[in-house]
């Protein structure tokens, strides 16, 4: 058995068992023969006795009493809301995607599609029939790449938002 | 060091002050002594503590509990550190040895022969330490002085198990190496 197995078995084997689990044998044998690896075996758990018992380094009383002043500070602040701006943003934007949607399409197709009153119940199948059967009805482009713009905005400050929450959490 | 407990945190998530100063006070060291390993300057190791316990406050809330609390935290403390570090590269900076030294060890019942012999042998030890590449330094501050296990230390560094045991052994191997010969023979 080398010197050099002998080491690395060493350094390996007392990593998560430490000192007191090394089993007797070949190795042992080895090192009790061999002047440098004894000497590497007392040097290497010299160093794990003095890092294992080096104490912490203590905090500046200014660390806790900075962090305490502001989040004091900040929980005074902090209103009670209904929606977290993690809802409430989104949703905002997505209201007033919709806004905006329908009045492009006003200017676009003029008053008939207009909704200026909430038709009710009983409106409702003849207002879609009339939808389906008009011939001149043509989504064009614009429109397409409006609506579109609409949803890839929503969908990105989701996403964002979501990542930013996920990052936040995993401690980023 | 053990995880804080579940209810303390539970508080803290509900926006109590009092449990946050309780957790503050708790974790307070092992933040500031990591990120003194990070940074080795204490001044801007007291910055960054501050910094991550605010964090934390924020985060607090979406922190769902995936992965323990410690490890999460001294993942903040180290990320954070990290790039607050190579800020501080870009400018001319000077930081006594002295300043990252750890305090000497509390009187034991040792007699004070041994006791000095020890203190000497830990100081020389992290002298050694601060000379060694960033990924070795806090790997062997989460294990020696975090008390967390490779497997641990894996997850806050968000490297292979694999990884952090070569960062362990080739630590390790260096500081056995450099210490000086005619150590006592403690096995």
């Amino acid at each position: 058995m080398s010197c050099e197995q002998v080491r690395q078995w060493m350094l390996e084997g007392t990593l998560e068992g430490g000192w007191a689990e090394l089993p007797a044998g070949p190795f042992a044998e080895h090192i009790e023969g061999c002047p440098d690896c004894r000497a590497f075996a007392a040097r290497l758990a010299a160093v794990d006795a003095a890092l294992s018992t080096s104490p912490l380094e203590e905090a500046p009383p200014s660390v806790a009493q900075t962090v305490l002043a502001r989040v004091s500070a900040e929980a005074r602040r902090e209103p009670e809301t209904f929606l977290s701006w993690l809802v409430w943003l989104p949703l905002g934007s997505l209201l007033l995607g919709l806004f905006w949607a329908y009045l492009t399409l006003f200017w676009q197709r003029g008053s008939d599609w207009a909704i200026t009153v909430i038709p009710s119940m009983s409106e409702w199948p003849a207002l879609l029939e009339r939808w389906l059967s008009n011939q001149q009805v043509m989504i064009s482009a614009v429109t397409v790449c409006i609506a579109a713009g609409i949803l890839f905005s929503v969908l990105g400050v989701g996403l964002g938002l979501y990542v930013g929450r996920e990052r936040l959490a995993h401690g980023h | 060091m053990k995880e804080p407990d579940a209810a303390l945190l539970e508080r803290c998530r509900q926006r109590d002050t009092e449990a946050f100063a309780q957790l503050v006070r708790e974790q307070q060291d092992y933040v500031y002594t990591l990120a003194l390993r990070v940074l080795r300057d204490p001044e801007e190791a007291a910055d960054l503590s501050q910094e991550v316990f605010l964090q934390v406050w924020n985060a607090l809330p979406s922190f769902r509990g995936e992965s323990r609390f410690r490890t999460w935290l001294y993942r903040i403390v180290i990320n954070r550190g990290l790039n607050r570090r190579r800020r501080l590269e870009r400018r001319p900076q000077s930081v006594s040895l002295e300043q990252q030294m750890p305090h000497p060890l509390v009187a034991t019942q040792d007699d004070p022969h041994t006791e000095v012999w020890h203190r000497e042998r830990q100081q020389v030890l992290w002298e050694q330490v601060q000379q060694l590449p960033d990924k070795y330094r806090i790997a062997l501050t989460l294990f020696y002085q975090h008390e967390l296990s490779c497997a641990e230390i894996a997850e806050v560094l968000d490297l292979p198990l694999g990884t952090v045991k070569t960062h362990l052994y080739r630590a390790r191997q260096a500081l056995a190496e450099a210490l000086p010969r005619g150590e006592k023979d403690v096995l």
